[in-house]
């Protein structure tokens, strides 16, 4: 068994750290196929850090583990390309993957509470993927852990390496996980959901912690989360998942500023401001995420959109290239177009935005079969 | 420290409570005065003895007073005379409780190395035909009582391929792994599905940890996932089992011991049973309730062996 993985010998270093092609991620269950992830396509450089937003059960988390590999075999059917450093990793077997975890991709995973083995030593659960990826001896291996914890800033590194995860807060355990991930410096970091959570004082610290190691380490990032707050600022490019699919891929800078997917749209206006007055009420998007084991006809979106059109509820939208490029969506009548605006006027000159009285997708449909298996 | 505090404590309450319910039993069931007569029948004493029999028994004396000095003389090891035999019961007792404590902690250890590998297996492999195999194998152990399960391994071992004997020698010693081999592994064919199923299902429930997740993103072996990271927070079910299971081996290895031949605590408990040897009777209960006592106060300390988090408590 190959120790260390040998793509980085063989392939064109100049080409993008990871490539992934429409990666589709079934689960097989007696409800039938969900189709968690469906045709997913995007491309990270190196150094990068792609923000991956979406509701629960938009298909975020499971694309990431299933680009990683984590998810179980069995009723799991995955196809698709995954390259990595031009190398394709999708039909390597579980211990191949032991060589790329780690020390070639990381996760850092949502919750610190349950993330750490509770009958082991902090010191001991970060010192053993050293010892096993890169052949380090005991001492060394300690004498790493210490400067690791040290840098994502836990005090007295030297003592907490014998301590229990019970004995640390919350924040400090996501450090210790995030120590756990860098230990063998992985070339790309998968963050899913890791300040969700936390406390919201320490959330900012915690992705300040992960901003500043991942610039340090010149390290990929995968940034999994729904909060449109969390990516902003932060991710160089942003992909928005809605039911397994991403329906608009943007840099950040495009994405805040000219969205065109009115999903990502009313995400961006759930978000509560400061600016607003107290009792002002939150925006919610209505209706949930639809069942992907059966999902609706047309737009996937349609039922909960306020710029629907009959054609949305018919025809499923592309991926389109926008303005700029890498930008692209899936929408009939993008918003911030002619278009998309005649259909907000148009549905609300009828005094609804839901057209769902000649078709058989209704709001109260979506809503009473809420999506499983997939978050 | 505190901890240990506590528990000694229990301990020691625990065991007051069961050797106090054993003494008055012992009395109560027949009486003081059939006890005596029963001496003097033995002894074929006269009817001066009975004075100074009635004394030994301190009869006059309240219950607890009695008990008291019972258990005083008990700590010191004098459990009295057997009258029916005519030694002192501590002598009676010593060989017998070492070959059946033998006996159990070799019938546990054989247990657990059959039950560990093989719960983790099924849990790891769970609702796969391996899983199905192993589970389905060990019910049917479970399912055989354990002397049917004696005489198929002795007709085996002993009478066919002749490798192990069928009869161990009436001195035994402790470490004639030889001639203990059968009676622990007709021990320990039972225990092996009780605890085979007892870890099978707190380790397919660890395996779903997040913790577990992780081990496995950090791209460790299957190996050091199942035993480094699973396998200590799925046993406690295991411990408390094998903890429990082991005083109640302790007071019933008597069909395995006859079986055997062994002369162990069963078979000197039967007899004194028989005879009426009340000191003996005592003397064993006291022993086993004090086993029994000791392994659970020593399976609670385990706990925080394995748990850090119970340490704190």
């Amino acid at each position: 068994m190959a120790r260390r993985i040998t793509a980085t010998d063989s392939a064109d270093p100049g080409g993008p750290l990871l490539e992934v092609t429409d990666l589709k991620t079934h689960f097989l269950t007696p409800r039938g196929r969900v189709r968690a992830v469906d045709g997913v396509s995007l491309t990270l450089e190196r150094g990068r850090t792609l923000g991956i937003v979406g509701e629960s059960g938009s298909g975020k988390t499971v694309l990431s583990r299933s680009i990683m590999g984590l998810l179980p075999k069995s009723n799991v059917e995955r196809t698709g390309s995954i390259k990595y450093e031009g190398t394709e990793i999708s039909g390597y077997s579980q211990s191949e993957m032991q060589s790329v975890w780690g020390p070639e991709m990381a996760m850092i995973f949502q919750d610190p509470m349950t993330s750490l083995n509770p009958v082991m030593k902090i010191g001991r659960q970060i010192t053993e993927s050293l010892r096993y990826h890169l052949d380090m001896d005991k001492a060394e291996a300690h004498e790493l852990a210490v400067s690791l914890l040290k840098s994502v800033g836990i005090p007295e590194p030297a003592k907490r390496v014998k301590e229990y995860p019970h004995q640390l807060s919350g924040g400090m355990r996501q450090r210790v996980v995030i120590a756990i991930a860098l230990a063998c410096g992985p070339k790309l970091l998968f963050g899913d959901e890791p300040t969700t959570a936390l406390d919201v004082t320490v959330q900012a610290q915690i992705l300040n912690l992960l901003d500043a190691q991942q610039r340090e380490r010149f390290m990929a990032m995968i940034l999994v989360t729904h909060d449109l707050g969390v990516v902003a600022g932060r991710a160089h490019d942003i992909a928005v998942m809605y039911a397994g699919k991403i329906v608009e891929k943007a840099s950040a800078k495009t994405l805040f500023s000219s969205m065109r997917m009115p999903y990502t749209e009313a995400l961006l206006e759930s978000i509560p401001k400061l600016e607003h007055k107290s009792h002002t009420r939150l925006a919610s998007i209505p209706g949930r995420p639809p069942d992907l084991a059966n999902p609706p006809r047309g737009c996937l979106f349609a039922p909960r959109c306020r710029y629907a059109q009959p054609q949305c509820l018919e025809e499923e939208p592309p991926l389109v290239e926008g303005d700029t490029p890498d930008h692209q969506y899936r929408c009939h009548f993008p918003v911030g177009t002619p278009a998309g605006d005649e259909a907000l006027a148009r549905n609300k000159a009828e005094g609804r935005t839901i057209h769902a009285d000649d078709v058989e997708v209704d709001v109260s449909v979506a809503t009473s079969a809420p999506a499983g298996g997939a978050s | 420290m505190k901890f240990v505090a506590v528990r000694a404590v229990q301990l020691v309450v625990v065991l007051v409570t069961a050797t106090f319910f054993v003494f008055s039993l012992t009395f109560l069931a027949d009486g003081d005065d059939a006890v005596v007569d029963s001496i003097l029948q033995i002894e074929a004493g006269s009817e001066t003895r009975r004075a100074e029999v009635e004394e030994g028994l301190n009869i006059d004396d309240p219950l607890p007073v009695r008990y008291v000095k019972w258990a005083g003389d008990a700590v010191t090891g004098d459990f009295g005379r057997s009258y029916v035999l005519g030694r002192d019961v501590s002598d009676l007792l010593v060989e017998p409780l070492k070959r059946t404590l033998a006996l159990v902690v070799y019938a546990q250890i054989i247990a657990i190395l059959l039950a560990v590998p093989a719960g983790i297996i099924a849990a790891y492999r769970a609702n796969t035909w391996i899983d199905r195999g192993v589970s389905t194998g060990a019910i049917g152990l479970l399912a055989v009582p354990n002397y049917v399960m004696a005489i198929f391994l002795v007709f085996l071992f002993a009478s066919t391929w002749k490798v192990f004997p069928g009869i161990v020698d009436s001195d035994l010693q402790i470490f004639d792994f030889k001639s203990y081999f059968l009676p622990s592994l007709s021990l320990a064919l039972g225990q092996v599905a009780v605890y085979m199923r007892l870890l099978r299902t707190d380790m397919i429930a660890t395996l779903q940890e997040d913790f577990i997740g992780m081990a496995k993103a950090k791209g460790l072996t299957t190996r050091s996932i199942l035993f480094r990271h699973a396998l200590r927070p799925s046993s406690l079910s295991l411990v408390t089992s094998v903890g429990l299971s082991t005083g109640a081996l302790i007071g019933g290895t008597v069909i395995i011991e006859q079986i055997f031949a062994m002369p162990g605590m069963g078979t000197l408990v039967v007899r004194a049973i028989f005879q009426d040897d009340i000191f003996v009777i005592q003397a064993v209960v006291a022993v086993i309730a004090f086993a029994f006592v000791l392994i659970n106060f020593l399976v609670d300390l385990f706990y925080a062996v394995l748990d850090p988090r119970i340490r704190s408590v």
